[in-house]
C-alpha cells in the first residue's frame, strides 16, 4: 500500500463562538488531484491555512510522509514541500514578473538563475511568462499564472490551489487545468479547493466534502455523480429550478454610448457602453472581474452621473444626469456587489439599513414634525425579514451580525419590496450558500416575471445563463454586442470576455 | 503540544459580540483607576492620598455653591461637546471650538453692545445667544467651505481658525470695542442687566439661593434631548451617522458627501458658539481679550468620554467639571501644583481609552 503525502488526524481548530474544523481527518495519496468540497463557511479555507502552517490548529496531527510536524509556521510547511496558490495573490504590482519571482526566492540565488529556472517552469507547464513584463499590467489570468511558477519554484510536492477558478475567465480554466493535470502526472499532489461540482468532476480523483466543519464524506470522483455531491456538501436535495413563463414588454433601461472618465487610477474608463433591458427580461452581464462592472453600476446606480442625460434612459425618460434619488424615484432599485458598506452598514441595526435606501422614493417614513415613524418601520422590516426567509433575532439586530446569505436575502427583500421598475444586482449570490443563492436567482426570476427589468452581474456563468434571457459581455470598460443566452456558445463567450468583439481589437488577456 | 503559549499566561481573545456590560462599566473601572492613580500621586508628592481625593472628587460637591460651580462650569462645556459629538460621529474632525465659542462670545456681544435700551429683556437676550450660535456657526462654516471646495482637511483648518479667533478677540477688545471708561483695560463694557442670564435663585429655585448658577444648565440639558432626538430620528441626523460609519454606503442611499460636511460642521460650531454666548453673557457679563475659555479642547474629552452620546456626555460633562474644580481645591488644601487637573483628564482618558479594549476583547488564561 502507498503511503499518503499528507494525513490530518482529528485536526480541529475553534474560534470564539464557532468551530471552524471539528476532528476533521483526511489523507491525500501522492500523484492525486484531491479535493476538498464545501459550501461558504464549511471550513475550507482554515483547515488549508493550517496545512499552509499560517494557522495554528486547537488539537489534532499532521503528519507528512510518515512523520508528525509540531505545527510550524508557513516557511517550515515551505521547506518540507507544501506549496500554496492564493485566491488573492500577493504580487507587487509596480514590480515586473521576475523581481516578484526573485524576491521569494532564497537570498544566495541568483537573479539570472532565477530568470533561467523560471522560464524552464514555465516551458513545462504551458505557462507563458514574459519576465519583464510589469504585474500592474497582467491580466488575472497571467498573474495567476506567476504565483503558480513562483509557487513551483520551491519544489514543491504538494500545492494547494484556493478556489483558482473563481478569477479566471471561461477559456483560461482549461489551460490552468492541463498544468494542475501535468502537475499530477509528475507524481505532486495537488489539493484544490472548490465548491464548483462541475469543475471538481472534470479534474479531480477523491473529494472529502466538509460541511460545518466537520467531514461528511470522503468519496472517489468517478463513482460519485454530481449531484450526490451537491447533496453531501448542503445537507439536503436542493429544489428543483422551474422557469417562469415571461412576457417580454417595452423598453425599460436603455444605456446608450455610455462613456465615463476615471477619477482614479484604478478605476476604467467606460467606452461606447450600450445596451437595452425591456420588461420582463433579466439581462446578464457576464465578464472577468475589474472589466468595468463597477463602474458601469455606479453610472446605473447614479452614484454617478454624466454629463449627457440621454446616456442612461429609464422608461423613455432620459435620467444620465439624475442622481440617486431622482432614479430611485423613477423605480429604480439596487443591489450592490459589496454588502458591507455599500449595499447595508454593518454597525446599524436592520431598521436603519432599511431605511438607508428609502431615501427618494415617497417621504412617509416620516412623520409631520420631520422624525422617523418608528413603529410603522419596524413592521415593514419585520414583513420583510419574514417574506424573504431573512435569519435574524429581530430587526434591532444589527447588519453585521447576520450571515452574507441572510444579509443578502434582507438586501434583496429591501429592494423587491420597493416594486421596482428597473431593478439593477451586481453579484447577487457571491459568498452566499446554496439555498440562499436559489432562494435569491428564484426571487429575480419571479420579479421578472412581474414584470420588472432586471440587470444581473455576475462573474459565475453558469448563473447567469440559468436566469437570463439575454447576455452581454464587458471586458476593459467597452460591452459586446448583446445575444440571447440561449443560444451562446462557450467559445464564443470566452473570446469575448477577453475583449475580442471584433477583429479589429486586440486581446486584453492571452487566450490560453 | 504547542510551547509557544506557555510564555503567555494570559491572552486577548475578540469577542463575538462588543460586550454591553464591559461597554458600561468601562467608565465605571476607568474612575477607580484614575482614583488609584490619584492616590498615588498624591501619595508621591508627600500629601495624604485620602485627602487629597477628598478634595479632589468630595469636596467640591460637599455645598450647594459648590455644586452650583461644578454645573456652572459643566453647562458650557456640555453644550460644546453634544455639538461635537454631531461631527465626530459623521466623522468629521471639528477639533476647532475653541475658536468657534471664541466667535460665540463675539457674536452675542456685539448685540449686547449694540441693542437699543427701549428692546425687552427677552427678546435682546434671545437675539444675543442666536448671535452667538450664528457666529460659532459661521466660524466653522470656513473649513467646510475648504473641505468641499478645495478638499482641504478640516482637522488642520478648524485648529488653525482657533489662533484666528484669538487675534479676533484681541482685536476687538482692545480697539473698537474697548470701554472708553475702562481705565484702557483690553474688555468691552460691561453688559446691561437684561442682557445676562437669569440665575436660577432669581427664578424662585430657592435651592440654589446664593449661588452663581444660571439658566446655561436648562440649554445644556435641553441641547442632549435635542441632539439625541436629532440624531435617532431625523433625516439628517441618520444621514450623519451613515456618512461617519459608511461613505459608500452613504452615496447609495443618495446622501451628498458635500451637505453632509456643510451640516456637521455648522451645527458642531452653532453649539460651541451658543456655549461661548452663554459664556458671555452668564458669568463674564463682557468681552476680555484674555478670555480663555479652554473648554473647546476639553469638549473634545468630554465628546469621547460619553462616547459621542448625548446622555452620557451630560455624565462627562460633569465629571470633568468636577476635576477640574477638584484640582483648584487639591491645590489650595494640599498645596500641589495646578498641573494636577490636566493630569488627571489625561489619566482618566487614557483609562478609558485602555479599558475600552475589554469592550470588544475578553482576557482568556491559556495554560
Amino acid at each position: 500500500m502507498v503511503r499518503p503525502l499528507l494525513e490530518l488526524i482529528d485536526v480541529t481548530k475553534r474560534y470564539p463562538g464557532t468551530i471552524a474544523n471539528n476532528k476533521v481527518s483526511m489523507r491525500v495519496m501522492p500523484g492525486v488531484v484531491h479535493a476538498v468540497i464545501g459550501e461558504n463557511g464549511a471550513g475550507k479555507s482554515t483547515l488549508m491555512k493550517i496545512i499552509h502552517g499560517s494557522v495554528q490548529p486547537d488539537e489534532g496531527q499532521i503528519i507528512w510522509e510518515g512523520r508528525e510536524i509540531d505545527f510550524a509556521s508557513p516557511k517550515q510547511m515551505c521547506e518540507l514541500g507544501i506549496g500554496m496558490v492564493f485566491q488573492h495573490f500577493a504580487l507587487f504590482e509596480a514590480l515586473t514578473v521576475l523581481d516578484n519571482i526573485h524576491l521569494s526566492m532564497p537570498r544566495q540565488v541568483a537573479r539570472s538563475e532565477t530568470s533561467t529556472r523560471a522560464k524552464e517552469m514555465g516551458m513545462r507547464y504551458g505557462l507563458s511568462l514574459q519576465l519583464d513584463a510589469v504585474v500592474g499590467g497582467l491580466s488575472v489570468g497571467e498573474r495567476q499564472q506567476v504565483e503558480i511558477v513562483r509557487c513551483l519554484l520551491a519544489d514543491p510536492q504538494l500545492i494547494i490551489f484556493d478556489e483558482p477558478t473563481a478569477v479566471l475567465p471561461p477559456h483560461a480554466i482549461e489551460g490552468l487545468f492541463q498544468t494542475i493535470r501535468s502537475l499530477a502526472a509528475e507524481g505532486r499532489s495537488v489539493l484544490y479547493i472548490s465548491h464548483k461540482l462541475a469543475e471538481i468532476k472534470s479534474l479531480c480523483h477523491s473529494a472529502t466534502v466538509l460541511r460545518g466543519g466537520q467531514v461528511v464524506a470522503d468519496v472517489s470522483i468517478k463513482s460519485t455523480p454530481e449531484h450526490e455531491l451537491a447533496v453531501l456538501m448542503t445537507g439536503r436535495a436542493l429544489p428543483t429550478y422551474e422557469q417562469l413563463p415571461r412576457t417580454v414588454g417595452a423598453v425599460k433601461l436603455q444605456v446608450d454610448r455610455l462613456t465615463s472618465a476615471p477619477q482614479s487610477h484604478q478605476e476604467l474608463r467606460l467606452s461606447g457602453v450600450s445596451f437595452e433591458v425591456r420588461a420582463g427580461e433579466i439581462l446578464g452581464i457576464a465578464g472577468v472581474s475589474g472589466s468595468g462592472q463597477r463602474e458601469l453600476f455606479d453610472h446605473l446606480s447614479g452614484e454617478r452621473t454624466s454629463i449627457r442625460d440621454d446616456a442612461v434612459r429609464m422608461l423613455g425618460n432620459p435620467v444620465g444626469d439624475v442622481g440617486v434619488l431622482g432614479r430611485r424615484r423613477a423605480g429604480l432599485a439596487y443591489v450592490p456587489e459589496e454588502r458591507h458598506g455599500h449595499g447595508a452598514v454593518p454597525d446599524l441595526t436592520l431598521d436603519q439599513n432599511y431605511l438607508l435606501s428609502q431615501f427618494g422614493a415617497e417621504a412617509k417614513w416620516f412623520n409631520g414634525m420631520g422624525l422617523l415613524k418608528t413603529e410603522s418601520l419596524r413592521t415593514s422590516v419585520l414583513a420583510c425579514l419574514r417574506d424573504f426567509m431573512v435569519k435574524a433575532p429581530d430587526s434591532s439586530a444589527t447588519a453585521g451580525s447576520l450571515s452574507g446569505g441572510n444579509l443578502q436575502k434582507f438586501i434583496v427583500g429591501r429592494e423587491l419590496s420597493k416594486k421596482p421598475e428597473v431593478l439593477l444586482v451586481s453579484q447577487p449570490t457571491w459568498g452566499v450558500d446554496i439555498a440562499s443563492s436559489l432562494f435569491i436567482r428564484r426571487c429575480l426570476v419571479e420579479l421578472a416575471a412581474s414584470g420588472c427589468a432586471v440587470v444581473v452581474s455576475s462573474e459565475d456563468v453558469d448563473e447567469l445563463l440559468q436566469i437570463c434571457d439575454r447576455l452581454v459581455v464587458m471586458a476593459n470598460g467597452r460591452t459586446s454586442p448583446m445575444v440571447n443566452a440561449s443560444s451562446i456558445d462557450t467559445r464564443q463567450l470566452g473570446l469575448w470576455m477577453a475583449g475580442m468583439f471584433d477583429e479589429h481589437s486586440t486581446p486584453e488577456v492571452e487566450v490560453v | 503540544m504547542s510551547t509557544r503559549s506557555a510564555f503567555l499566561a494570559f491572552s486577548l481573545e475578540p469577542r463575538l459580540q462588543p460586550s454591553k456590560w464591559a461597554s458600561r462599566a468601562s467608565p465605571l473601572f476607568a474612575m477607580v483607576v484614575t482614583a488609584v492613580i490619584a492616590g498615588a500621586m498624591f501619595a508621591l508628592l508627600g500629601a495624604s492620598p485620602f485627602k487629597g481625593i477628598q478634595a479632589l472628587l468630595l469636596s467640591p460637591i460637599a455645598s450647594a455653591s459648590g455644586m452650583a460651580e461644578v454645573l456652572l462650569k459643566a453647562s458650557p462645556l456640555c453644550l460644546t461637546a453634544i455639538g461635537l459629538s454631531v461631527a465626530f460621529k459623521a466623522n468629521v474632525n471639528n477639533i476647532g471650538a475653541e475658536g468657534q465659542v471664541i466667535l460665540g462670545g463675539i457674536g452675542a456681544t456685539a448685540v449686547a453692545i449694540h441693542a437699543p435700551e427701549t428692546m425687552s429683556a427677552w427678546s435682546a437676550m434671545t437675539l444675543a445667544l442666536l448671535a452667538g450660535a450664528a457666529a460659532g456657526g459661521l466660524w466653522a462654516s470656513l473649513p467646510a467651505w475648504l473641505r468641499t471646495r478645495f478638499g482641504v482637511n478640516e482637522t488642520l483648518t478648524t485648529l488653525l481658525l482657533v489662533y484666528v479667533a484669538v487675534q479676533l478677540l484681541s482685536w476687538l477688545t482692545t480697539g473698537p470695542w474697548r470701554d472708553p471708561q475702562g481705565l484702557n483695560f483690553p474688555e468691552t463694557t460691561l453688559f446691561n442687566a437684561n442682557l445676562v442670564l437669569p440665575k436660577l435663585s432669581d427664578l424662585g429655585w430657592s435651592l440654589w439661593s446664593g449661588t452663581r448658577l444660571n439658566i446655561s444648565v436648562i440649554f445644556a440639558l435641553a441641547s442632549a434631548v435635542f441632539v439625541h432626538v436629532f440624531m435617532a430620528r431625523s433625516p439628517m441626523g441618520f444621514r450623519l451617522v451613515v456618512s461617519g460609519l459608511a461613505p459608500r454606503a452613504s452615496a447609495y442611499a443618495g446622501f451628498s458627501a458635500t451637505t453632509g460636511i456643510w451640516a456637521a460642521l455648522t451645527i458642531s460650531g452653532a453649539f460651541s458658539g451658543f456655549a461661548g454666548a452663554v459664556e458671555v453673557c452668564g458669568t463674564l457679563g463682557q468681552l476680555q481679550a484674555g478670555w480663555v475659555p479652554g473648554y473647546g479642547f476639553t469638549a473634545i474629552v468630554a465628546a469621547y468620554l460619553g462616547r459621542l452620546s448625548s446622555g452620557l456626555i451630560l455624565l462627562s460633562a460633569l465629571l470633568l467639571a468636577l476635576i477640574d474644580i477638584g484640582s483648584t481645591n487639591v491645590q489650595m488644601a494640599l498645596g500641589l501644583p495646578s498641573a494636577v487637573s490636566a493630569l488627571l483628564q489625561g489619566v482618566l482618558l487614557l483609562s478609558i481609552l485602555g479599558l475600552d479594549l475589554l469592550v470588544r476583547y475578553r482576557i482568556r488564561r491559556t495554560t
